[in-house]
């Protein structure tokens, strides 16, 4: 920590910018460590979450260091601005109205801030041009280099759930959404009516797993496009809906179907009994093709309520395998579906942890100083809601 | 002689490798073979696993319900995930306990080829920003 500015000489400043600088080259900032962790002093990032933060971080030290510095220092370089010139632009467009170190300290990044102003305070103390370029370059330098280090944890990989989208793309949902095209329109589901029995629908199954098998289901790029025709997904996301299918998709494929085929081979149980298992399952209380139905997965909602209506057609258990095993597949294929598209490199935002990176930020949080207490803000002019809705952060009701 | 099969990506260069049957785990091996006769081999999307490790899958519809061979596995280990009905190919990492239904091998020298592919799935399907398909067909060599 340099709580304290030692701006008097600014030969001093450059050399402890250079220190600074040479000392986060390769090893993480302190600072850099703590905001990665969401430890952020100042309480920045509303709603009690880090990634404004992060986003914020990576736009000032990206502009200011890439952008601001550097076109300064052209100008320095240059004849058609003397010393005097330069160094009001320097305040001005880092320093008056807005302070960007200032705002960078707020953000978590204290030594950068603290540095900055150091930097700012011994401008009036420069004689020369080639003063100024000096210590401008080093400025830039360590807060490029800050920059480079808020690149480096930043998690990119939520761009997996802002992916870009094709002319292609476009036309396959509209296609879907308002068939124009007779061709590539869904194929009509024919309810019970012209299915003359429990075959027929283990046929109508058997067809619809051969048509998915290596191109995606309609209901699930409209899944993936956000539109849920039920609704669900409180909130208008559709996040929660697709955790859910991936839940539901493997639990009743993987899991449930797979134990009702083994339990249908134990010579003990009668096709009646494993019927009423079955039933059990997935029918009564909780109708789990109904909720993937509600969950965008249309189709097979209507294959599966085929399914159990056909069970009561059934004569043996070799007919309930056949019939369980075509269901059983399709709905497999679903999860595998689901599977591929739910967006795992969000993942990025939630990385293990190792013992070392505990014990590092346990280190600069309690080996080398307690963190200091947030500024004490003014009272709100209205009296805070009783109960936070706009927390990232889960908090336990008791009562 | 030891049966093998062949899997080979559709549209990439250089990918594909071999899978010697083992010949403790009939009932399983039949399953497959079967599969494979009744489909014209397995061709479908692979997938990763997300939690288990390092292993690579591609669907099928083998609807296993007979004896199996549990097994610890290890890289270059071929089993079936009978409920999942899912072909799994480990080439590395294991980070669960459960044992699995081992029905064929990837021969020692292909291994490096087997976690180039795994890898390539990796990135296609999971960590890439778009999702690319690759495309597994693994047939009676």
């Amino acid at each position: 920590m340099n709580p304290v500015s030692q701006g008097s000489d600014w030969r001093q400043t450059l050399e402890r910018i250079r220190t600074n600088t040479q000392a986060i080259w390769v090893e993480m900032p302190d600072d850099v460590l703590k905001v990665q962790w969401g430890v952020i002093q100042s309480g920045a990032g509303s709603g009690e979450q880090a990634l404004s933060v992060y986003i914020h971080l990576e736009a000032y030290c990206m502009l200011y260091g890439a952008d601001v510095f550097y076109r300064l220092l052209k100008m320095a370089h240059g004849d058609s601005y003397d010393l005097k010139t330069v160094v009001y632009l320097t305040k001005e467009f880092v320093k008056e109205t807005f302070n960007a170190f200032e705002f960078m300290g707020d953000l978590g990044f204290v030594t950068l801030s603290e540095l900055g102003h150091s930097y700012l305070e011994c401008l009036d103390e420069l004689t020369t041009k080639p003063e100024y370029i000096e210590l401008t370059s080093a400025m830039m330098t360590n807060t490029v280099r800050h920059h480079r280090w808020v690149h480096y944890f930043f998690p990119w990989n939520l761009g997996a759930a802002y992916p870009h989208r094709s002319v292609a793309d476009i036309d396959k949902i509209y296609t879907i959404l308002h068939a124009v095209s007779a061709a590539t329109q869904v194929p009509p589901y024919e309810r019970s009516p012209v299915l003359r029995g429990w075959q027929d629908v283990q046929r109508l199954i058997e067809e619809e797993t051969k048509r998915i098998w290596t191109s995606e289901p309609e209901d699930i790029t409209k899944i993936n496009w956000g539109v849920i025709s039920s609704g669900a997904g409180s909130g208008e996301q559709s996040i929660s809906v697709i955790v859910h299918l991936e839940a539901y998709c493997m639990l009743v494929g993987a899991d449930l179907f797979y134990r009702f085929l083994r339990i249908s081979r134990n010579p003990d149980f009668t096709l009646n009994q494993v019927v009423d298992i079955t039933r059990e399952f997935v029918e009564r209380t909780f109708n789990a093709f109904e909720f993937m139905g509600d969950l965008g997965l249309v189709k097979l909602k209507e294959l599966g309520l085929e399914y159990l209506g056909a069970l009561s057609e059934l004569q043996n258990k070799t007919q309930y395998e056949q019939l369980s095993a075509a269901m059983m597949t399709c709905i497999v294929r679903h999860h595998r579906w689901i599977h591929y598209n739910l967006p795992w490199n969000m993942g990025g935002a939630y990385p293990h942890r190792k013992e070392d990176e505990i014990k590092a930020i346990y280190d600069v949080l309690f080996r080398k100083g307690l963190p200091a207490e947030p500024p004490q803000l003014p009272p709100p002019p209205n009296p805070a809601a009783p109960i936070r809705t706009n927390v990232f952060r889960r908090t336990i009701y008791t009562d | 002689m030891i049966t093998q099969l062949r899997c080979s990506l559709e549209n990439e260069s250089k990918a594909s490798f071999d899978v010697d049957l083992v010949d403790n785990n009939p009932d399983t091996v039949q399953a497959i073979l079967d599969e494979i006769d009744r489909y014209e081999g397995i061709r479908c999307l692979m997938g990763h696993v997300v939690i288990s490790g390092q292993t690579i899958w591609v669907p099928s519809h083998v609807t296993f319900l007979g004896q199996p061979n549990w097994v610890t596995r290890q890289p270059g280990f071929v089993y079936i995930y009978a409920p999942g009905q899912s072909i799994c190919f480990n080439y590395g990492l294991t980070t669960e306990s459960a044992k699995v239904n081992h029905f064929g091998t990837v021969p020692a020298n292909q291994l490096p080829t087997l976690r180039e592919i795994g890898e390539l799935v990796w990135r296609r399907t999971v960590t890439d920003y778009v999702r690319r398909p690759v495309i597994l067909k693994m047939v009676r060599k």
